[in-house]
């Protein structure tokens, strides 16, 4: 998680305004985890 | 930052799922859902859909292709979209390849350029619903010396302005992006290689418009996975980079390699068109740099 919150720190820094996510898996519930977890690192990012 | 999400294309198995994830997303917060068009399953329907079953997500295209509409086509799907939708609907744009526009549509793809720059104001024109009338390299409308006279759209859309993104890669379609259009809608973004293969475009033409970048939606889209094995998860999207920057478009004319190479992925862009052109597709990918 802290990995993906620190990159979305960095493509905000970048210039990025709005970040759209492929949420990946092989599985629903592989890809609402991932979903589950963009928005979890958007906030632990400061950036929610 | 906003958070988006993209459902990729549909109608190949996994629909029921893509709205499930369309639906979760509504529900946390996320800003937008965007939905992907080539030759397969079309944006709009796909949109119309998804808008039906949410509540606040915006809903957009990534992208409408412009070889496949006439601009005033775009506009009506863009106007009744935005209406049925409550006023949700983002209109994505993009030229789509050489490949795809030319043996599947049957559209030249020339002068991207200029195409994109007309189809724009064609398209931004009808959304307005001024008596449609153009005179461009492109289209010229009405048809002179013929039965067609100037009209307008008689759907009255939810809002006097739909956002309007450009799908860009190369600096001269960023600069164009960043003068013309409201967003930038973007592929394999690279934090570290943002400024100089992309920002510094699109500032460049906000600049030429007379505009800061202040206001305009710098969108690129990311996969993400979540796990513990940050290697094997990287795996996963060996393949599709693959296919994108070994095997879209051909050697002369893949945007994404140019991309890659930009980046400073020369050797590596080149070993993975080499290996994908030769046909070898089963093989992993060489190990490239992660970011």
């Amino acid at each position: 998680m802290e990995r993906i919150a620190e990159r979305m720190a960095a493509y905000a820094a970048a210039g990025v305004t709005t970040l759209t996510i492929s949420p990946a898996g092989f599985t629903l519930d592989e890809r609402l985890t991932a979903l589950r977890a963009g928005t979890e690192a958007l906030e632990r990012a400061g950036l929610a | 930052m906003r958070l988006g999400i993209n459902l990729g294309y549909w109608g190949a198995g996994m629909d029921g799922d893509n709205l499930a994830v369309a639906k979760k997303a509504d529900k946390l917060g996320y800003d937008v859902c965007w939905a992907a068009e080539a030759y397969g399953s079309d944006a709009p329907t796909v949109l119309t859909w998804v808008a039906a079953q949410t509540e606040r997500i915006d809903v957009g295209s990534a992208i409408m292709q412009i070889p496949a509409r006439q601009p005033a086509m775009t506009a009506m799907t863009a106007a009744t979209l935005d209406s049925l939708s409550g006023g949700r609907f983002r209109l994505g744009l993009g030229v789509s390849g050489p490949q795809v526009s030319e043996g599947w549509y049957g559209v030249k793809f020339d002068k991207p350029l200029s195409r994109t720059r007309e189809y724009v104001e064609i398209v931004r024109k009808a959304m307005a619903r001024e008596r449609l009338s153009y005179e461009g390299e492109h289209w010229t409308l009405p048809l002179p010396e013929g039965p067609g006279k100037p009209i307008k759209l008689t759907v009255h859309p939810q809002r006097e302005h739909i956002p309007l993104y450009i799908a860009a890669i190369g600096p001269k379609n960023l600069e164009q992006t960043g003068e013309i259009a409201d967003g930038a809608l973007l592929i394999f973004p690279s934090a570290d290689h943002l400024e100089d293969t992309t920002i510094k475009h699109l500032r460049a033409g906000r600049e030429k418009a007379g505009e800061t970048m202040e206001g305009f939606d710098v969108c690129p889209t990311l996969p993400l996975a979540v796990g513990e094995d940050v290697a094997g998860l990287a795996d996963m999207f060996r393949p599709y980079t693959a296919l994108y920057v070994g095997g879209m478009g051909s050697r002369k004319q893949n945007f994404y390699n140019q991309l890659a190479q930009r980046m400073g992925y020369e050797k590596e862009a080149a070993e993975i068109q080499d290996k994908y052109l030769s046909g070898d597709k089963g093989e992993r990918p060489p190990r490239s740099r992660t970011s």
